[in-house]
């Protein structure tokens, strides 16, 4: 009788910390942007440099040696405005900019963008080695999300988790 | 009920509340609104297939088309060395054929389409100049006349990317040293026209031969390197090496990201120049054969640094360049054929540009200013020139970039040469230019 009072109340606590402690380790889905992968990649981190090298066109592979493909969201797109300002820093006409000057400099063609969630993770899971981003209430069984600098996207410090207003 | 029971049913409630109060990771919410039509889907079949299978081909470029406005007296000799009279002319339409064959090879090829060399002048040694004429019947239509242009190959490679570190590039590719030669396009330069430091091409323009280049990411810094090996410098150098002195250079750089963008770079060349008189002839025992000694011939090399600062609408670029060149004796040119006996000596050339500019958010408009020092190597200038080592250039204009693939440039520049001879020395180069560029 008088071990289980201890134990019982030892419980009760853990779990009132648990209720407390939620909302700093469950962000708003819709509010935070995933970098996600096919659901049957191996990849599943990244660090958020390889990602920014990523999708600003440069060469990266993953630890199988298989080269990632970025896929990115149409330009004008809320998902496209924030990840470019959040991961790149780039504003919607410095990233245009950017991509013609690229182009003119010989470096390459920028990554294939839709305005779509469906369509981007039809072909994150379609097409080996494609990584993307979506909303975290975007996402299905099709996609897997990767980790980034070691964090999952529910993680304080997640990379790409947005503030208020970040996402137009 | 006993107390534990009561207890435990009170625990079960306050965890099942719980659970209600958490969002269920992983599932779906109400589908956020998506404009996926057939368009977007025939979109999305077609980036699966080339993504996975078939190299696909890339075609783009870019032009530009310029007025330029002499602000030169009529007696100023600079205005007879240029466009004499306010003058339009389409400069550059440049074509890429860029493909990735498969995810790690890639083949891209730059070509730019001329008007010259119809309408260009050659200067013959009596002094007088000829300006070329192609116009020529068009066999395709009877009684009509056109005039045939050049094409230039900018560049022709294929490349492998081995690991992010290391790509190695064959073929014909710009020098990768500096900002400009690089960037080289109208609408990626923010000027309208080339520093005269670099028209001097104290590196080769292009070169015909390896490279490789890589980078590495160290998270407060980026890194990366260029090192070619090539033909060099030649009359032919794009197919002929006329010496078996092959050409070497490179550039490393750094990027840092604490203070906007900043990108900072070294680069170096050095390679061997000849050309050659040739002849066949007959040997001792009567068979044919070419016989080839060098006509000019000098090593040189060369050094560069390079700067880029980029911090929300700021913009802020320089670069200094030096060349030297040494003779090879026998093989040193004479000066002109007007002075028989005298040489052109030794030398170096170098000078260097800062540019420096703010890009509103206002349709992209940016205001800029630039300055450049210059000085030229011993036969750089056409000997009518006479005395002029060095020059001051001075710079300013405007570029708006309303959106990202057209930009309009206004422009004024002055040059002027303290130490030239008279004519050139006391009149100052200057004019203005508007530009409309486009990228297609």
């Amino acid at each position: 009788m008088g071990g289980r009072r201890p134990a019982l109340a030892a419980f009760l606590l853990l779990l009132t910390t648990a209720a407390t402690a939620a909302p700093a380790v469950h962000p708003d889905p819709s509010r935070t942007l995933v970098a996600v992968v096919g659901a049957k990649t191996k990849v599943q981190d990244l660090s958020s440099h390889g990602l920014r090298r990523l999708f600003l066109g440069e060469t990266v592979f993953d630890a199988a040696g298989r080269r990632l493909l970025p896929l990115n969201w149409s330009a004008g797109t809320p998902e496209r405005i924030a990840f470019d300002r959040k991961l790149l820093g780039f504003s919607p006409a410095e990233s245009g900019r950017y991509w013609i000057d690229r182009k003119i400099r010989g470096e390459g063609q920028p990554p294939r963008a839709f305005a779509g969630a469906a369509t981007i993770r039809r072909l994150v899971a379609s097409v080996p080695g494609a990584v993307a981003y979506l909303r975290a209430d975007q996402l299905d069984a099709s996609v897997a999300a990767l980790k980034l600098d070691g964090l999952k996207w529910d993680e304080v410090g997640y990379a790409l988790r947005l503030a208020a207003g970040e996402l137009p | 009920m006993t107390l534990w029971l009561r207890r435990l049913v009170r625990v079960l409630v306050a965890a099942g509340a719980l659970g209600v109060a958490l969002p269920a990771r992983g599932q779906d919410a109400t589908p956020a609104a998506s404009p996926e039509g057939a368009g977007e889907l025939a979109g999305a079949e077609a980036w699966e297939t080339d993504a996975t299978d078939a190299a696909k081909l890339n075609i783009y470029g870019f032009s530009d088309f310029t007025f330029w406005y002499p602000l030169m007296k009529a007696d100023n000799p600079w205005r007879r060395v240029l466009k004499s009279q306010p003058s339009f002319f389409v400069g550059n339409l440049n074509t890429y054929f860029d493909s990735s064959l498969t995810d790690r090879w890639r083949a891209l090829a730059e070509v730019r389409f001329l008007f010259a060399p119809h309408g260009t002048t050659v200067d013959q040694d009596d002094g007088t100049v000829v300006r070329i004429d192609n116009t020529v019947e068009d066999n395709a239509e009877f009684g009509n006349q056109v005039r045939w242009g050049g094409v230039v190959i900018e560049r022709a490679s294929v490349e492998y990317a081995v690991a992010e570190w290391l790509t190695v590039r064959a073929g014909l590719w710009l020098t990768p040293y500096g900002i400009w030669n690089v960037d080289h396009g109208a609408p990626a330069i923010i000027g309208i026209r080339r520093p005269f430091t670099v028209r001097q091409q104290p590196f080769p323009e292009r070169q015909s031969g390896i490279e490789i280049l890589g980078a590495r990411d160290l998270g407060a810094a980026e890194v990366g390197y260029h090192l070619t090996l090539s033909n060099g410098r030649g009359p032919a150098d794009s197919s002929y090496d006329l010496d078996a002195n092959k050409a070497l250079g490179g550039r490393a750089w750094v990027r840092l990201r604490a203070v906007g963008e900043l990108i900072a770079g070294v680069s170096f060349y050095r390679g061997r120049f000849t050309s050659t008189r040739e002849r066949w002839t007959t040997n001792a025992a009567g068979h044919a054969y070419l016989e080839r000694e060098p006509l000019i011939q000098y090593d040189e090399q060369a050094l560069a640094g390079d700067l880029r600062w980029r911090k929300g609408g700021w913009h802020a670029q320089g670069e200094a360049m030096w060349n030297e060149r040494r003779f090879v004796n026998p093989y040193r040119p004479a000066q002109s054929a007007a002075t028989p006996g005298m040489f052109v000596p030794d030398g170096a050339r170098w000078g260097g540009y800062g540019l420096g500019g703010y890009r509103l958010a206002w349709h992209g408009v940016m205001p800029y200013l630039g300055v450049e020092y210059f000085r030229f190597a011993p036969g750089d200038l056409p000997g009518q020139v006479g005395y002029l080592p060095y020059g001051f250039g001075v710079t300013a204009g405007v570029n708006v970039r309303p959106v990202p693939t057209v930009v309009l440039k206004v422009e004024f520049i002055r040059a002027t040469f303290p130490e030239a001879a008279t004519g050139w020395g006391d009149r100052p180069l200057q004019g203005a230019s508007a530009q409309v560029a486009w990228a297609f």
